[in-house]
């Protein structure tokens, strides 16, 4: 473990360099940077409240979707390529493969983020809001933590095939399967509960905490809990009446599994791969 | 740090080339003519003639500037002799030291030739002539073309082709002399999302203006010397930034950050 540095760093050049991640990579910080300069225009006296009511519709699906870009290509791009044998045989072991580029990609997911949420949040203080700083580092602490999360599926799916068109069906199906169908997938769970005699009218708490163990559910969570507070009494399962493990404090530590056990298991998987 | 070569041969080659006479000529024509002009119509006043002669001052002497400066270092990039003053014990810090030094000197030169030589009509038909004003106005014009001197040198040492240099240089001509002010306030009024502002400007906005180098030159001049009239966007700025030296302090700061900014670039440079 002594090479990751090197894979970190060749890995953000890679990405820096081409033309389409630099595109990417702007946009995500623009929308988050216009965001917060069209909320003022529509409010008086706007609050990070009021930004992550307009921005998170948008940043649920944008956020995931460019975890998952930036990470679903890390492995599997240089296998399919051939050139994950030969970095192999320089004195790289795979855990600095799969460690160096979480590092070098999560670090670009987070200054991309980073820059275009306190780009959004200085435009809602000035000239006319003002943004609590607990309120803007729960909410950039969470939207960073969201994307990590996907970043690390994104490469633990990276470590599973050896086929480039392979992983990318797997992100998309992963993409539309999480951030797409799970949310809405509410009733069904309820019909199948009702059909079990578990459930009467509406989910019971633990299938709620089930249900909402996905990384973009838990983001709301987190947010309702530590940025727009006053939502809260809307959702009936998901109020500070609800039971403790349905609060943000435990979402938060949720995604943090999110972020540690892919990147574990995809680690694991990879060791005892035959390339 | 062997720079003084470098200045020494840019020098006898400027003195060599038509285009620094053809500005000494420029420059000459604009100040004595102007003073000409004067005397045509009659009763010439000191007062009115260096009035008139800031606002010229404030257009013509950056443009001198930015066509002294702008081919110091992509000049000789491009015809190969950086890459042959290099092989000698020059360095890079060395060439560009050099090369800003011999240029302003003749920028120097040239407008204070020019200047010396209008003085004497001046002194001749003008009978309010201050010879400590003039020798003040002249000297803060050469501040203030030095400094787009010295912007254009430091695109000069960045680019890497002179059509772009050329392109940056008159870009960054017409935004800082111009268009500055209008840039600010439109940032302002972005800023601010089109709502109408009143009363006083924002702190911020006062200060961007004022640091203009435009601004901040007819500042000084209108502040210290009583020529030409105050910028408006600071006319009745109550702001305690607002004095000379901040004005003077500008003008530096837009000379020497493009030049440490392009030397930074230059030093890691592939010629």
């Amino acid at each position: 473990m002594t090479g990751w540095p090197t894979v970190a760093r060749k890995d953000i050049r890679g990405l820096i360099g081409s033309r389409t991640g630099k595109a990417g990579i702007a946009f995500v910080a623009l929308v988050f940077v216009s965001g917060g300069y069209i909320v003022p225009t529509t409010t008086s006296d706007p609050t990070m409240t009021d930004y992550d009511g307009f921005i998170r519709g948008i940043a649920l699906f944008l956020v995931p979707l460019f975890g998952l870009l930036l990470g679903y290509r890390a492995v599997v791009g240089e296998r399919a390529a051939g050139r994950l044998t030969l970095t192999l045989s320089f004195p790289h072991s795979r855990a600095d493969i799969v460690f160096g580029k979480m590092i070098g990609r999560g670090l670009v997911l987070f200054v991309t983020i980073t820059v275009g949420i306190l780009g959004g949040a200085a435009l809602i203080e000035y000239p006319f809001g003002r943004v609590a700083l607990d309120r803007l580092v729960s909410y950039l602490g969470a939207t960073l933590l969201l994307g990590f999360a996907f970043l690390a599926v994104g490469i633990a799916l990276s470590t599973l095939t050896a086929s480039l068109r392979r992983a990318t069906v797997f992100t998309f199906g992963l993409f539309f399967l999480f951030v797409v169908a799970w949310p809405q997938l509410t009733g069904f769970f309820l019909q199948g509960l009702e059909y079990l005699n578990l459930a009467s009218d509406e989910l019971p708490n633990w299938a709620v905490f089930v249900h909402g163990a996905e990384p973009s559910m838990l983001y709301k969570r987190v947010l309702d809990t530590y940025v727009s507070p006053n939502k809260l009494t809307s959702g009936a399962a998901l109020g500070s009446a609800g039971p403790w493990y349905l609060q943000g404090g435990p979402a938060v530590w949720l995604l943090g599994c999110w972020i540690l056990l892919p990147t574990i298991g995809g680690y694991l998987q990879f060791r005892r791969t035959d390339l | 740090m062997n720079w003084q070569a470098i200045a020494r041969n840019d020098l006898r080659k400027a003195i060599h080339e038509r285009g620094a006479w053809a500005l000494f000529a420029g420059f000459f024509l604009g100040f004595g003519g102007l003073a000409a002009l004067l005397v045509q119509l009659g009763d010439p006043e000191f007062e009115g003639y260096i009035d008139l002669l800031a606002p010229g001052v404030g257009l013509l002497v950056p443009l001198a500037g930015i066509i002294l400066g702008y081919e110091a270092i992509i000049g000789e990039r491009e015809s190969g002799t950086a890459v042959l003053s290099l092989s000698m014990p020059h360095s890079r810090a060395g060439l560009i030291v050099g090369k800003l030094v011999g240029r302003t000197t003749l920028l120097a030169t040239v407008i204070a030739a020019a200047a010396f030589l209008a003085s004497v009509i001046l002194l001749y038909f003008f009978p309010s002539f201050s010879a400590s004003r003039f020798v003040g106005f002249i000297a803060i014009s050469i501040v203030y073309g030095t400094t787009f001197l010295w912007i254009a040198a430091g695109l000069s040492m960045t680019l890497s082709t002179s059509r772009r240099v050329i392109a940056a240089a008159f870009g960054a001509y017409i935004g800082l002399t111009l268009f500055w002010t209008v840039l600010i306030d439109l940032t302002e009024t972005v800023l601010f999302r089109f709502r109408p502002t009143s009363g006083e400007p924002e702190t911020w906005v006062t200060l961007a203006s004022f640091i203009g180098p435009n601004t901040s030159f007819n500042y000084v001049l209108a502040e210290v010397l009583d020529a030409g009239t105050v910028p408006a966007a600071v006319v009745d700025s109550s702001a305690n930034f607002v004095t000379p030296a901040v004005a003077l302090l500008a003008l530096v700061g837009w000379a020497i950050l493009p030049v440490l900014g392009g030397f930074l670039s230059f030093r890691q440079d592939d010629l």
